[in-house]
């Protein structure tokens, strides 16, 4: 990789992996699935870096989120043609709760209008902080703020209150 | 926040997933080289369309049957027929494997609607990623993929537009480079000065004659910047793949202006065994069409409405919208 690469794509690769992987995990939950999606990101990532370097973090976690998303898309595809597995958890490795949370999320995200939607994934898939976030998406943190309880508040009544209560909202 | 969903989740970047990385993003710059030069080899389609039927038998191009031309799409209404003649033009990217079936990718695919009478022209850019093909007769795939048989792409062609399709020309995008300057260039007027430092395209704006490689980074530009004559500062060029698109349309009518000048044998030698036509388009047809071209009032583009759509394989692609296509004047001809 480092031969072509002239503009620090190969410095920034294990950062760049780690937060890709990180997004797809906590929204598909198969650590197959999140490395598949980690790996064509970050194929996407060298293949543009000219373009995107200047923002690869934000770049990179979106972009993981929508990758994660069509896999998640295109395994409700696979339920609905096979009867036999219809009402298998998303997540069969996980416990119930993630299993339920990562549906929660992936409806969300699928609904959620632009700038809500990646402030939610910057900020608590990726876990960048809020300043972080504000900087990637070039917008002050109190529209961080704002953005993020938005996206947050069309959670279920139980993720929230227990979100709530470890503080999160 | 969603710390709980990384039960499970060890993940460390290592040698293996750089080297997949790395070979991914290898697969995915020698694809889009191939896209662009599928691309760039349309333009130049619609010339070939009109010549290469005059002296085929100087050449070897090859002549085949392809299913489904002139065949009204199913449903379509009384006023399918409407006098036009539509040729379709696709560039690929692979070679000829006989029949009616031909290996590699259709990367560029435009229907030409030519309305006698009229002296009009009509380019439609068929996207390649659109979904198309109604799982019976055609299956269900990218315009792209399922072109493979031209006679399934004929078919779904003529579906989206509701009219029959009347000629089909293949060319394979290797021929291109050559054919550009056998053209002697193309002469385009650019409205502003333009720079695309990915592709190394660069105008200062007005009447330029592009040559082969100029002309193939101006086709492939998708980062394109304009320099904003108020400020005098580069900025993006906000139209996207439509622009994209229009700029692929101006070059094939640039392209097809260039008929009456150029050396028609040379333009074939570099053709053989890379081009295919129907056997319905014989000499009679082609002179026919090639006077209409000729005398040409107006060129439009009919853009149509497409929306990004997700593949049960988890890829992108595009699929049509229900809304009509949007008509647009191109460029009036021998505007440069």
């Amino acid at each position: 990789m480092d031969h072509s690469d002239p503009s620090g794509f190969d410095n920034r690769f294990d950062e760049l992996a780690i937060l890709a992987d990180r997004v797809a995990y906590r929204i598909l939950g198969d650590r197959q699935e999140a490395e598949d999606v980690t790996q064509e990101v970050l194929a996407k990532a060298f293949v543009r870096w000219r373009r995107i370097s200047s923002h690869a973090e934000a770049w990179v976690c979106r972009v993981a989120a929508n990758q994660a998303l069509g896999v998640v898309r295109r395994r409700r595809t696979a339920i609905r043609s096979n009867e036999e597995d219809v009402g298998r958890p998303l997540n069969a490795e996980g416990p119930d709760l993630a299993a339920a949370d990562r549906l929660e999320l992936v409806v969300l995200l699928g609904r959620l209008p632009r700038r809500q939607r990646e402030v939610l994934v910057l900020r608590y898939l990726a876990d960048l902080s809020e300043a972080d976030v504000a900087d990637r998406l070039n917008i002050s943190r109190g529209a961080v703020k704002r953005h993020a309880y938005r996206a947050t508040r069309a959670l279920r009544p139980q993720v929230s209150e227990r979100l709530a209560f470890e503080g999160e909202l | 926040m969603f710390e709980h969903l990384d039960h499970g989740n060890e993940f460390h970047p290592d040698d293996g997933l750089r080297r997949r990385v790395v070979d991914r993003a290898r697969t995915m710059r020698r694809r889009r080289r191939e896209a662009i030069l599928g691309l760039t080899a349309a333009p130049v389609v619609l010339a070939l369309a009109l010549v290469v039927p005059v002296v085929r038998d100087a050449t070897r191009v090859q002549r085949i049957t392809v299913p489904g031309l002139g065949t009204t799409p199913a449903g379509a209404g009384p006023g399918s027929r409407d006098g036009a003649t539509r040729i379709l033009l696709v560039g690929s990217d692979a070679g000829l494997l006989g029949g009616d079936t031909i290996g590699g990718r259709n990367d560029a695919v435009v229907l030409v609607t030519l309305r006698p009478g009229e002296r009009s022209l009509a380019l439609t850019s068929i996207p390649r990623d659109l979904l198309v093909g109604d799982g019976r007769d055609v299956p269900v795939g990218k315009v792209s993929e399922i072109g493979r048989h031209l006679g399934q792409l004929v078919s779904a062609v003529a579906e989206i537009g509701g009219h029959p399709v009347d000629h089909v020309v293949r060319v394979e995008a290797a021929a291109f480079p050559g054919i550009a300057d056998a053209l002697g260039g193309l002469r385009l007027r650019f409205d502003r000065p333009m720079r695309d430092r990915a592709s190394g395209f660069s105008t200062d704006g007005g009447c330029e004659t592009l040559n082969g490689d100029r002309l193939l980074a101006y086709v492939r530009s998708r980062h394109l910047e304009v320099r904003d004559p108020s400020t005098g500062r580069w900025v993006v060029d906000p139209s996207g793949d439509f622009g994209r698109q229009e700029r692929q349309q101006e070059v094939l009518i640039a392209a097809a202006q260039r008929l009456r000048d150029v050396d028609v044998r040379a333009l074939l030698d570099l053709l053989a065994d890379r081009a295919t036509v129907d056997d319905q388009l014989d000499l009679s047809t082609a002179l026919d069409l090639a006077r209409e071209v000729d005398g040409l009032r107006s060129v439009e583009r009919e853009v149509l409405q497409v929306e990004e759509v997700t593949t049960p394989g988890g890829g992108a692609a595009l699929r049509l919208t229900g809304a009509r296509p949007v008509v647009q004047p191109l460029a009036a001809a021998g505007a440069c």
